[in-house]
């Protein structure tokens, strides 16, 4: 028989199990790579231009981060993503494009009318994943739980997206027929 | 027939004839007869771009199997944000809710209950503070969970405004995404008349709810999500169970450990779950009927006189018209033209020329002392 201290032990046990299962939006596990050292800095990586690495401590120091392109994605991010995809233009425009969206939380970071549009733009982005990764199934899933950590890899980032996901009213968002900007 | 009466229906029929045009473009842009889907998430990290993800997906597999020709899936918006401990209590929230004595403030206190009553877990010291921070976090959140209110408005009003519009509307809600949009079902049904809800089918993947509409859903028998967390957290509250698991799918363990995943096992075109999730859509698109249109059609008389009357739905009150309509096809007279009260009924109309002026189809002010007719079911 299943008595109710039973009940509390296994919901707490489950409890666990799937936060650490869920980790992927923990900002811990990506800290973790924002002290990895940085690599050697090529300005080409894939054949694309890159910006150099920048300077962790500086990278750090800001919300936003160093982005010396002003392309809307943050330098240490724009060099993983020529890194994991570069070899493919369709997937590198769709990475990028979800590294602007996530970029655009930290901008956001709980303002209500910038938050709405964020996740808005999120919507866009993955459905954009969802185009670009058609082939490969489920690539474009692990696309997604690879690059938004990337971001959001200080517990202020981590809380800035908490922010804006909480301060956002949009219900839904209509998906236009070509979602890859 | 005195003179005065000739000149009222001699500008009666100028004004009809007038506002003819108007009044069809109005009734065609209120009947589409067309088709909107909806998709809402359960739980995810990263919630806002994998929906996105997930609804173009869905709308590709439709399209592929020609379910859709040009209809586009939007998504609706639950924030989860990642962390399975936040939606764990407002999932059980929502359990208690199914409870129709429970109040939402009441599941709110009961699982509070369940998380602080001093169970002696077994744990280490060190999962116990882990555990007891979580705790402490997501009750803290808990105090704005009416959060999960205002977003269920949200969906409610959009679906309404496509069942509004003339649009069937086909909800496909994953996981914990099954427990708006029963909320979306249960609060149409309440709210819209008869025609307008039965232009509403759901289809639930993995529910984590108790019912399901006609019982269209599938559950994979490996889903742990539902079977094991979903099922052992409602036993402990004393909420309704999940409905129990109703398809076998080799392999889904394979591709996410949990057996639960949209992408990963129910939309896996690798696996044998996802013919049966898309026919699953199909048929809930052949079930629902376009609200109004079928109707409208199906209502307009060959013949018809003002004298005509029937019987307006007892405890009714006439005291707005929202809109007017005709009859496709026909455009002459009055006998042609129906009018909607309030979204909840489809009446034919008795004109009283002094008490009803409409323009661009609209009504605009004057009370309708004249309307009656019959409610069409």
């Amino acid at each position: 028989m299943i008595t109710a201290r039973n009940d509390m032990k296994i919901l707490a046990q489950l409890a666990l199990l799937l936060l650490t299962a869920c980790g992927n939006g923990n900002g811990a596990s990506a800290q973790s790579q924002s002290t990895s050292p940085p690599p050697t800095a090529p300005q080409v990586i894939n054949g694309i231009a890159v910006p150099p690495e920048p300077d962790p401590v500086a990278n750090t120091a800001t919300l936003l981060g160093v982005d010396s392109n002003n392309n809307g994605v943050r330098d240490d991010v724009e060099r993983q993503i020529a890194t994991k995809y570069g070899a493919n233009a369709t997937q590198y425009a769709a990475a990028i494009q979800v590294a602007k969206s996530d970029q655009t939380y930290l901008v956001a970071n709980g303002d209500p009318t910038k938050s709405t549009a964020a996740t808005s733009n999120a919507v866009i982005s993955g459905a954009c994943i969802s185009e670009s990764f058609n082939t490969e199934w489920l690539a474009g899933s692990k696309a997604i739980d690879y690059l938004s950590p990337l971001t959001f890899n200080t517990p202020e980032r981590m809380a800035a997206y908490r922010a804006t996901s909480a301060a956002s009213t949009e219900v839904a968002t209509k998906i236009p027929a070509h979602p890859c900007q | 027939m005195s003179k005065v009466f000739r000149k009222a229906i001699l500008l009666v029929v100028a004004v009809m004839t007038a506002i003819n045009p108007m009044l069809h473009a109005f009734a065609a842009t209120a009947c589409t007869n067309g088709s909107q889907y909806f998709y809402i998430n359960g739980v995810s990290p990263w919630a806002d771009l994998h929906r996105g993800e997930a609804a173009r997906t869905i709308q590709s597999l439709l399209l592929a199997r020609g379910i859709i020709t040009t209809e586009v899936v939007t998504p609706l918006r639950n924030p989860s944000d990642g962390l399975f401990i936040d939606v764990f209590v407002e999932l059980a929230n929502q359990k208690l809710a199914e409870k129709s004595a429970v109040t939402f403030a009441e599941s709110v206190q009961k699982s509070t209950m369940m998380f602080t009553g001093n169970p002696a877990y077994a744990m280490s010291a060190s999962d116990q503070t882990l555990l007891d921070a979580k705790i402490a976090d997501f009750f803290n959140r808990s105090k704005n969970l009416p959060n999960t209110t205002a977003v269920t408005a949200g969906m409610i009003d959009s679906v309404s405004a496509a069942l509004n519009a003339g649009d069937k509307a086909i909800v496909i809600a994953h996981s914990q995404g099954n427990m708006f949009a029963n909320a979306i079902l249960n609060s149409v049904i309440a709210n819209q008349s008869p025609n307008i809800a039965a232009g509403l089918k759901i289809v639930s993947v993995a529910t984590p709810a108790s019912t399901a509409q006609d019982s269209r859903y599938k559950t994979a028998n490996q889903d742990r999500v539902i079977n094991i967390m979903a099922t052992t957290e409602a036993a402990a509250m004393g909420a309704p169970l999940p409905l129990g698991s109703n398809i076998d799918v080799p392999g889904a363990l394979n591709y996410d450990t949990n057996g639960h995943g949209l992408l990963e096992v129910y939309l896996n075109p690798s696996l044998t779950a996802v013919d049966l999730v898309l026919t699953m859509v199909g048929n809930a698109a052949t079930a629902a009927a376009n609200p109004r249109c079928p109707q409208i059609a199906a209502i307009c008389p060959d013949t018809f006189t003002q004298t005509q009357l029937g019987q307006v739905r007892a405890g009714m009150t006439v005291s707005q018209v929202d809109g007017i309509f005709g009859c496709a096809g026909r455009n002459s007279g009055f006998s042609n033209w129906y009018m909607w009260y309030n979204d909840v009924s489809l009446m034919s109309m008795t004109l009283n020329t002094a008490s009803v002026f409409f323009t661009n189809g609209v009504y605009l002010a004057g009370s309708p002392k004249s309307i009656s007719g019959t409610v069409i079911p």
